[in-house]
Formats: structure tokens, sequence, C-alpha cells
């Protein structure tokens, strides 16, 4: 084993001198051996860092206080919705004030729009899940896409489970037929 | 426990109402602190009983004229010391094996919830489970961004002994992880 291997954590950690941290730079330039271990202390120590963080936001019962404030950011993403724009267009025409000088379809009220909203679970969910918020934000497909790259019929429907420091738990794409 | 309960509306506020780097302060300690004290094995509500009393008392001490240098440790110290405290009362009182609940730490992330890959989560898990406490503590506190003289003086160790411990927790966990 080299012999730079046993400094390369505390070089990771900024725990070197700074004369000692560049002769490990200058020896990570030329040896490949420890340019890898050092990757995968690297790599190891971000994902136990993740591991705690996922352990710790656990959505227990007992930890839905801490949620609160995320609790609002969470509703805007739970669901996330792309559809094809044409839809789209039309349900912004429909609201009201956007709707103010042009003229609003007669047989475009909000309730009677065709259901584009989806929700999240169409069975209801079993006893031992948690209700939560669930609310829906549609895009328009035109807004993610570069014009000529809009993927003519395709929708996406992606589902996201916001844990308690934010970061997104559970991410589940389908195709929204 | 201090032993003394001041009772204030949210946490941290009689700390944080000071000023506005008292502020920041609990803004940037309270979620690590809180994190670091779930991962030592305390309920949320322990955990959020803890770190508010560990606030309570660093605003205290620097209010009646403490050091204000390494104030992340201090924290961490008091908290830590606070948290291994209810552990040993729980202990007592229920007579549960504390070599058990030491074990409990992230045992309940389940894969289908975690953005780290099912079988490099079970990896991590069994690896996290083969270091020693003292180990397991250096790395955790290390995640949240402590030094490790910060790290010694949370735990009472030395900082080359902190140093020891790190690389030899990192060096296990990047062998049964294969990374």
């Amino acid at each position: 084993m080299c012999e730079y291997s046993s400094k390369l954590i505390l070089w990771m950690d900024g725990e070197l001198t700074p004369a000692e941290a560049e002769t490990v730079d200058r020896h990570l330039a030329e040896c490949h051996e420890c340019l890898e271990q050092a990757d995968s202390f690297r790599k190891v120590s971000d994902d136990f860092a993740l591991y705690i963080r996922e352990a710790a936001a656990q959505p227990a019962r007992s930890r839905l206080r801490y949620t609160a404030p995320v609790a609002i950011a969470a509703a805007a993403l739970v669901a996330f919705v792309l559809l094809k724009p044409r839809p789209i267009t039309q349900d912004i025409a429909s609201i009201p004030q956007q709707a103010a000088g042009v003229q609003a379809p007669a047989i475009a009220p909000a309730k009677a729009a065709p259901p584009r909203v989806r929700h999240r679970a169409r069975k209801p969910p079993a006893p031992w899940i948690p209700a939560e918020p669930t609310i829906q934000v549609l895009i328009p497909a035109d807004a993610l896409f570069p014009p000529g790259a809009l993927p003519e019929g395709v929708g996406l429907v992606a589902d996201f489970r916001l844990a308690a420091d934010g970061s997104p738990s559970t991410l589940l794409s389908r195709p929204n037929e | 426990m201090s032993g003394e309960s001041i009772p204030f509306p949210l946490p941290g506020s009689a700390f944080a109402k000071d000023s506005p780097e008292a502020a920041k302060l609990f803004d940037e300690l309270r979620k690590p602190l809180q994190r670091y004290l779930v991962c030592l094995g305390l309920s949320s509500e322990d955990a959020q009983d803890v770190s508010q009393d560990a606030f309570l008392q660093l605003h205290r001490h620097v209010s009646s004229g403490g050091s204000q240098e390494n104030i992340r440790s201090w924290l961490f110290r008091v908290a830590h010391n606070q948290a291994r405290n209810r552990q040993t009362s729980y202990h007592q009182r229920f007579a549960t094996s504390l070599d058990a609940s030491k074990n409990e730490m992230p045992d309940y992330l389940t894969p289908e919830r975690s953005l780290l890959a099912k079988e490099k989560s079970r990896q991590l898990r069994a690896a996290v489970r083969s270091l020693t406490e003292a180990e397991r503590e250096c790395l955790m506190l290390r995640a949240e961004g402590l030094r490790y003289r910060e790290i010694g003086e949370v735990l009472g160790i030395a900082t080359s002994t902190v140093a020891d411990s790190v690389d030899r927790a990192v060096r296990k966990l990047a062998e049964k992880c294969n990374v």
C-alpha cells in the first residue's frame, strides 16, 4: 500500500497543514491507486452523510410536528403533472381574471372542465399509510422543453414525497394515460 | 436535563432573539444537532428537548460572559452528554440493554424511501453496525461538518484519537461497501 494512503482521509477532511496538503495534492496527480482510494473514501463519506440524514428524517408520527414549516413546500410538490400544452392553455384561459377581455367559453367553467387533475393514489391508501396532503401542479410541457423538442402526446406524472428536511425521499414517475 | 425548566414559545427563541448572530447560529446548528441526537438513538421529542435545553444553556453561558470560542463544539458537547444521561436513566429504569439500543440507529431506514440504492443502503447499514460506538459518533459528527478538534471536544477525546477513529471508520465502510 502506498505510504500516502494513511494521509488521504486527513487530506480530504482538510485536517492537514497547508504544506502537507500540498504534498498530497502533488502525489495524487501521479498516483492512480491513491486517487482511486481517495475517491472511494469520499463516496462512502457522502453516502454515510446521506444515510444519516434519511435515517433522522424518517417521517415517524412523533416527528410530524417538525414538518410543519416544510408542509407548505411539500404541498406544492407532492405531485407534478406534465401535460400537453393545449389543454393547459385552456385551463389558464378559464381562470376568470385572466380571461377578462377574452370571450370566456361558456362551456368552460372550472368544474365542468375535463378532470386533468389526478389523485395520487387511485385506491384508498392502506390504513397504515398516514394521509398526506396532495396538491397537483400542472406545468405545460412547452415550459419545460425547447421549441421543436416538445414530445407530442406524451405526458408524465411524477410523485414526490418530501422528507422532513425538505429532500425528496420518493420519486415515482409513470406515463399519464 | 439541567433540572430547571424555563418555558419559551419556540425552540431556542430565548437564545435567538438576542442578536442576528445568535439567530444565525441557531438556524445553522439546530438541524444538525437534532439529527445527531436522533442518530444517537433519542426519540424526536427527546432530541428536540435536549437541543432546546442545550441552546438555552448556551444562551446562559454566553450571556453570563462565558467564552464565545468553540461555540459549536460547546453546544454539541452539552447535548451529547445530556443524550447519554437520558439513555442511562432510561436503561436503569427499564433495564434494557444499552448495547441493543446503540444499534438502533438507522435501522428503520426503508429502501423504498431512500435516495440510496437498496443494496447500497443495506451494505451501509451492516457496515455502520460493525463500527465501534466511538467510531460511529466521530463519523456522525464529521458528517455534520465538525472539525476533528471540535469532535474531540464534544466527545472528550484527543484530536489524534478522533483522526484514528475517523480513519478506521471510513476504511471499514469503504471496504464493506465495496466502493
